[in-house]
């Protein structure tokens, strides 16, 4: 499965891909901000992003929304410090699957991965 | 096997102590300890609460608190115990913000007045499974420090009272210069001697502050000052007046001189200074001179004169003295 | 003045944990408030006391009117921290909680130091929940006006040579407001930090 991490954190796209089964764990390309991750998915085919929600130029809810309009939308779980109901909806409803909290000690990503039929 | 019995008293909680040695602790600690679950239900009751309420743990617990204590702010309580369910944080109160959670009376046993006691409350979380599960309340009898407090206030109250000086610029302060305006008022006049009043500001302080900032400002305020207790006379009085203006009384000095003086001030206040050791900076001021005459009502009118030369003088471009001609 | 201790490294990792103890507090305040809650810890800067009153002279801070609170915290690393509010945000958040602008000023200053003591838990538990050390809190208390700040930081906040800039942006919906958390540490804590972040970052990296 070739996999996006998308992040403006290193430290975060560090622990996300450590965090990550061996099953996806061998292709994998990181992104520092939306737009790079515009121009990756762009160039090439993804199966899965895990996306961050809080990032300077263009935001996750922003990514999401570009690719939902220009149809390039791919499975997403939204990986965020931001937790609330109202957050999880949007996200939602922008069409990521589920929205997982970051941590460095969260179990709660294998969990979202065999429910969503990744695993 | 080991007996039940002899389990209970082995089973060690944590800080080492027996889990009952640890209950009869809390029970009897000198705070109050009330603890509910996310519902609002009470779960546990201790004895400072029993004894200032005459509630025994068996009335109040497994009972919804806010039904059995309606006079408690529910809003705000279920607000603040909430942010603690999900933030599994410590939560404060304290008597400053808010006198007591609960209404007690405070018992003090020679100056116990009708004051209800002042509380510290301390909201604790208590987790199991990675979840707040119920939340403890922890309340402290704060009325002392109240009442010391309140002492300490009134004495300070009292002193400012007393108080001469402006705290920003060292010199009066204009509840002195009233004072002061109305002795020499009655000294000059019984005597037969001069009295003058300058009464100065900084031009376009407003910019001052607005360029630089208000401790900026601060220091210009304190830089016109020093000018002019330099250049005055020690028999001189220098009060600050409002924000940026100032009041000088130059008891037995006659207009001309007082004109004079204020025009020195005007030219020390105006030359460059540096505020805070590196902003540079320079000020204007502008300033209005009136002195005693036979028909002066009383000081009132002698500031209010100055005060009228004082807006000539804004009037004509500022950075400059004028003479109040009646 | 001794030279930062934290890499550029570290201050990344730094600002990524204080980020995710921002996600925690805005979903706390987002109840509490009743709201949807922005937080975002856009800056996050390990400067000297002097810098820090520097910054509030100058910048978006210059002309603002100032309410600061501040608490202590102690434990794995001990220090102090101070939450500077502007003047609409103390009115705003009274206002989201139900207090009208007749009600009193604790009442409104209460807010406040409830909202410093989730935000400021948020930011200081955040790291050192991630580092995975104990810190707990003293009770947060009202440090007062600009005058108040400026004697805080001349005066009491000697002990810290060190101290971090945490810029939290605070938006409400529509409304938003500028906030600022000071976290001042003394050089063992700071120390104390240095190597706890090594270890979190060697144990990224290893395999």
């Amino acid at each position: 499965m070739r996999v996006l991490i998308v992040d403006d954190s290193r430290l975060a796209r560090m622990a996300l891909r450590k965090a990550l089964p061996p099953a996806l764990s061998r292709e994998v390309t990181e992104a520092a901000s939306g737009s790079e991750a515009l121009r990756c998915i762009e160039g090439s085919r993804f199966d899965l992003m895990f996306l961050d929600l809080t990032m300077p130029d263009v935001n996750g809810y922003e990514l999401l929304k570009t690719l939902q309009d220009t149809g390039r939308m791919l499975p997403t779980i939204v990986v965020s410090a931001d937790v609330q109901t109202l957050a999880v909806e949007r996200v939602i409803k922008l069409g990521a699957i589920a929205l997982v909290k970051k941590s460095f000690r969260s179990s709660e990503l294998d969990q979202v991965l065999v429910r969503a039929g990744l695993l | 096997m080991a007996s039940p019995q002899a389990d209970a008293t082995a089973a060690l909680g944590p800080a080492g102590l027996a889990v009952d040695f640890l209950a009869r602790l809390i029970d009897r600690i000198n705070v109050g300890i009330v603890t509910v679950d996310a519902d609002g239900t009470v779960m546990q009751w201790n004895r400072f609460l029993h004894a200032h309420t005459c509630l025994s743990p068996e009335q109040v617990i497994g009972q919804n608190l806010y039904d059995r204590f309606p006079e408690l702010p529910r809003a705000w309580l279920e607000r603040k115990l909430r942010s603690v369910f999900l933030l599994k944080n410590f939560a404060f109160t304290s008597w400053r913000q808010r006198p007591y959670l609960f209404r007690f009376d405070n018992h003090r046993p020679l100056t116990g007045g009708a004051e209800p006691m002042r509380q510290d409350c301390t909201f604790i979380p208590l987790e199991q499974d990675g979840e707040v599960k119920a939340v403890s309340i922890v309340i402290t009898d704060a009325t002392d420090t109240y009442e010391s407090q309140t002492r300490l206030d009134e004495a300070v109250a009292a002193l400012a009272a007393q108080s001469e000086r402006d705290a920003l610029t060292g010199v009066y302060n204009r509840r002195k210069l009233e004072q002061v305006l109305d002795a020499e008022m009655k000294r000059a006049r019984r005597y037969n001697q001069s009295l003058s009043a300058v009464m100065f500001d900084i031009d376009h302080f407003k910019r001052v502050n607005d360029t630089h900032g208000h401790l900026v400002g601060d220091e210009a305020i304190k830089h016109v000052a020093s000018r002019a207790v330099a250049i005055l006379r020690v028999t001189d009085f220098v009060a600050r007046y409002g924000g940026e203006e100032f009041v000088a009384l130059l008891p037995g000095e006659q207009i001309a001189g007082a004109a004079k003086a204020a025009e020195r001030l005007r030219e020390a206040a105006a030359k460059p200074f540096t505020a805070l050791s590196e902003v540079p900076l320079s000020v204007t001021i502008s300033a209005g001179v009136s002195a005693l005459r036979p028909d002066t009502a009383d000081g009132k009118a002698l500031l209010a004169e100055a005060d009228k030369a004082l807006y000539a003088s804004k009037a004509a471009g500022r950075n400059r003295v004028t003479i109040f001609t009646p | 003045m001794t030279p930062l201790l934290l890499s550029e490294e570290k201050r990344d990792a730094l600002r990524e944990l204080v980020n995710i103890g921002m996600g925690t507090a805005a979903a706390a305040l987002a109840a509490a408030l009743g709201t949807f809650v922005e937080l975002t810890s856009p800056g996050l800067e390990v400067t000297d006391r002097g810098s820090v009153a520097k910054q509030l002279d100058t910048g978006a801070w210059r002309n603002s009117e100032i309410e600061a609170v501040r608490q202590p915290f102690f434990g794995a690393f001990t220090g102090e921290s101070v939450m500077l509010f502007d003047r609409p945000a103390h009115a705003e958040l009274a206002g989201m909680v139900g207090y009208g602008p007749e009600s009193a000023v604790v009442e409104q200053q209460e807010v406040l130091l409830d909202v410093a003591n989730v935000v400021i838990g948020a930011c200081v538990n955040g790291i050192a929940e991630s580092l995975a050390e104990l810190v707990s809190f003293a009770p947060p208390t009202r440090l007062g006006t600009r005058a108040d700040v400026r004697a805080f930081l001349s005066r009491e906040a000697v002990a810290w040579q060190q101290g971090l800039i945490v810029n939290v942006d605070f938006k409400l919906e529509a409304r938003s407001f500028l906030s600022r958390v000071l976290v001042f540490l003394p050089e063992p804590s700071m120390l104390r930090i240095d190597q706890a972040l090594s270890r979190l970052l060697d144990g990224l990296a290893a395999g």
